[in-house]
């Protein structure tokens, strides 16, 4: 094993090497030493501590080690959690092997430690498990270093890779960055934590669970722009094909990623993996091995560039906030009765055996998101029933007017408005105000309410129209009035105005952030889907139901005062 | 734009051709939902109370929002010895299942009623009115789009997005407007036509009830 090797060093880069591996040698030692003089064990796993700085055997001893270095170094083998199916950072070769740049730098910090790498095939899910548990010595598996994740692991920095979130669409999509997002749809996978920061600058979010499942619907046409970390789509961007038709529109948020160990008794590794880290930094080994594999990046070169200024290449400089990277924090603000929430999830389940998690409830961002969400909601149906009954009147006075011109403009309308999907009117309605430069979710809300009245609005004053006809006929020459002709047609005019609130949520293609758009956006960086479309569906369900009874009462009330109509 | 019409008007077509089957697969399932629903309200036995209420709670379903219910919520299941996943396409077919049994059920009830009474013609507008509520739901099936089913809607805005210019845009929607409005209006006047033959054959008053008239899901 190598470690701190460069392909094609030259003289000074083997000086370097040489250099670096004298000092993590040496740190082993300093580490070795003073973890000898805290040992707080009990007497007798002291021996077997001691026996792994000195003379290493295998054996039972060894694994009672509580101190994961001395394990290590007892054992001589280095327990590596990896990804696989993750090229080019973890995957299997044709001949079943791990290979990529994940893999390779588990082989160098193996090396550095003068041990054997073995690698265990770990997942996203229960990476931290198995770190937890003890069953790997440390973690290079794609991992984000977050605030959060600090709690359950210890991570080494420097960190060895950053990626960031990237928006990918056709080359021939022109966005320009994340605020240009507004109105346009973007596939996401469920529970990635940027999903929030699309949101908020006004993108529709498109969900999925597998991010296999973006490019599918990329390549299918179902998608016109993917969001996901670029190191999933580094594969897929080196092929010539895929590179041809795609590319990356921006990126935001940048994860470091680090190696990480576990909390309780991998201090010591975490040390003198650091102290390893910074050397490959240094020498530029770690660069090289992303170029090999196709990942290098500007936050390697930069990093490269950093650990080898003066005021970071020294040892001190590991716990220099100068010189390592932060972690993200990517927590969502809690609400302050979010502990009520979990009170009265867990008394569900109680109850009932059901499980629910009323994410909406939990965090800032999601009470917002429902809110408004909910006010939107509102506002769109009584706008649209409202626009409903105006059309209906309007297209029923037109339709059956006498000036011959109006009656042929109300046709030119009525049809489209009969033969056109609403989706595509709404995308219609979008254009036309993208056109005129509005972006504000309250324009959007009344080109929402004006197509959904024109569209339901023309269909139920066609009813009226022609019930207008029929009292033309049956009480010919004398002229009924139009309200005699809603009296008759009422039952369409409810029906339509029904038709109406079912169809509002659809406002949500053009960028009306109403609650579905809201709950859908809440589900993607909460990673809940079955209260929240649950909670949805029974919103809007309810919605129907009322406007229904409402419009049912307006019918009855109607027929009571019929003789005066009629 | 003749060049990107071209290129555009295939493969609009043949998206069109998936918001037919949408359409069928979804009539079909209505009806085999709808008319147990119809049959019990008819009968008005012991299950007319509950297959009301059904039809009640299924004229409240919001399609668009049951949609996207089943994309997201409805795990893969087993009938018999098949394995089906909730697609997209799928979860369209569902949505507008539920509309059409309420539909079907509906005007079923109503329809039988009418035979009972010795009015054929009833019977006879509730098959137009079957045929009416298919194209109405070829035209529901666009809510494919935001839930990414391939059908004409999605091609038109896949191609609407590599229009940098609002004018193009509008001028590719207008169009499409235009091509589904020729070919559904046509349709519309050949179900009137024939709903105004029935009458006239069956001396049907023009002011009795119209049955025939469906409204979007």
């Amino acid at each position: 094993m190598r470690m701190c090797s460069v392909e094609k060093s030259g003289p000074a880069m083997r000086a370097m090497v040489a250099i670096c591996r004298l000092l993590v040698l040496g740190s082993m030692l300093l580490l070795g030493f003073s973890a000898a003089a805290q040992d707080t064990r009990p007497p007798q796993q002291a021996p077997a501590a001691q026996a792994t700085t000195t003379a290493p055997t295998k054996g039972k001893n060894c694994d009672d080690a509580v101190d994961v270095l001395s394990r290590v170094l007892c054992t001589k083998t280095l327990r590596v959690g990896v990804r696989t199916g993750y090229p080019p950072f973890a995957f299997e070769d044709a001949a079943g092997a791990l290979q990529g740049f994940e893999i390779d730098l588990a082989h160098q910090l193996a090396g550095s430690l003068g041990v054997e790498p073995v690698l265990v095939v770990v997942t996203p899910a229960n990476r931290l498990a198995l770190l937890g548990e003890g069953r790997v010595d440390l973690v290079i598996a794609t991992m984000g270093h977050t605030l959060q994740r600090d709690r359950e692991a210890l991570f080494v920095r420097p960190h060895y890779y950053q990626s960031q979130t990237i928006v990918l669409g056709r080359k021939d999509l022109q966005i320009g960055g994340l605020v240009k997002l507004r109105g346009n749809t973007v596939c996401v996978t469920v529970g990635n934590s940027t999903n929030a920061e699309l949101s908020v600058n006004g993108a529709r979010l498109k969900l999925f669970d597998k991010a296999s499942s973006l490019v599918d619907e990329l390549r299918l046409g179902g998608c016109s722009l993917v969001a996901q970390d670029d190191s999933f789509f580094a594969s897929y961007l080196q092929q010539p094909a895929f590179a041809e038709a795609y590319d990356s529109k921006f990126g935001f948020a940048p994860l470091p990623w680090g190696v990480a160990v576990a909390r309780d008794g991998g201090e010591r590794l975490a040390d003198v993996l650091a102290l390893s880290m910074q050397q490959l930094h240094i020498s530029g080994a770690l660069q090289a091995l992303a170029k090999k594999h196709g990942v290098d990046s500007p936050f390697l070169a930069q990093q490269h560039r950093l650990w080898s200024s003066s005021q970071c290449a020294q040892i001190s400089a590991l716990n220099d906030p100068a010189c390592v990277t932060a972690p993200l924090d990517n927590q969502l603000q809690p609400t302050s009765f979010a502990p009520l929430v979990d009170r009265l999830e867990h008394f569900i389940y109680r109850a009932t055996g059901t499980r629910v998690t009323l994410a909406m409830f939990k965090t800032w961002v999601a009470l917002d998101l429902l809110l408004e969400g909910v006010w939107f909601s509102l506002l769109l149906v009584m706008g649209a029933v409202l626009a409903t009954w105006g059309f209906a009147l309007a297209f029923g006075a037109g339709l059956t007017s006498q000036r011959r011109w109006l009656r042929v403009a109300m046709r030119c309308v009525l049809w489209p408005m009969q033969s056109t999907p609403l989706i595509l009117l709404m995308i219609l309605a979008g254009v036309v105000v993208g056109a005129m430069g509005a972006t504000s979710p309250l324009v959007a809300l009344a080109a929402a309410v004006l197509v959904l009245g024109l569209f339901n609005g023309s269909n139920a004053g066609q009813a009226v129209a022609e019930a207008m006809l029929t009292l033309r006929e049956e009480r010919a020459p004398a002229q009924p009035a139009l309200s005699a002709a809603v009296y008759r047609a009422r039952a369409q005019m409810v029906a339509f105005v029904v038709n109406a609130t079912r169809g509002s949520p659809a406002a949500s293609v053009m960028g009306v952030p109403e609650l579905l758009a809201a709950l859908t956006d809440v589900a993607s960086f909460s990673s809940e889907r079955i209260t929240t479309y649950t909670f949805l569906l029974i919103f809007y369900m309810v919605l129907v139901a009322v406007v229904h009874k409402l419009a049912n009462v307006w019918q009855s009330r109607l027929a009571l005062s019929g003789g005066a109509y009629a | 734009m003749l060049e990107l019409l071209v290129r555009f008007l295939p493969d609009f077509l043949s998206g069109l051709l998936v918001n037919f089957q949408i359409a069928i697969c979804a009539l079909l399932g209505g009806m085999l939902l709808g008319a147990p629903l119809a049959a019990a309200r008819f009968h008005n036995g012991l299950a007319a109370t509950p297959a009301a209420w059904l039809v009640a709670l299924l004229r409240t379903v919001p399609t668009f929002v049951v949609m996207f219910f089943m994309v997201n919520v409805v795990p893969d299941f087993q009938l018999g010895q098949r394995h089906f996943a909730m697609t997209p396409w799928l979860a369209v077919v569902a949505s507008l299942t539920l509309y059409a049994a309420a539909y079907v059920s509906d005007h079923a009830v109503e329809a039988m009623r009418q035979l009972r009474s010795g009015s054929p013609v009833a019977a006879m507008l509730f098959v137009m009115g079957l045929v009416r509520a298919f194209f109405v739901m070829v035209l529901s099936s666009g809510f494919g789009a935001a839930v990414g089913v391939v059908e004409a809607t999605t091609v038109t805005l896949r191609t609407i997005e590599t229009l940098p210019k609002a004018g193009d845009r509008l001028l590719l929607i207008g169009v499409v407007i235009v091509i589904f409005t020729a070919c559904f209006q046509l349709i519309y006047h050949l179900i009137n036509h024939w709903r105004g033959k029935l009458n006239q054959r069956f001396h049907r008053p023009v002011q009795a009830a119209r049955l025939e008239g469906a409204e979007q899901p």
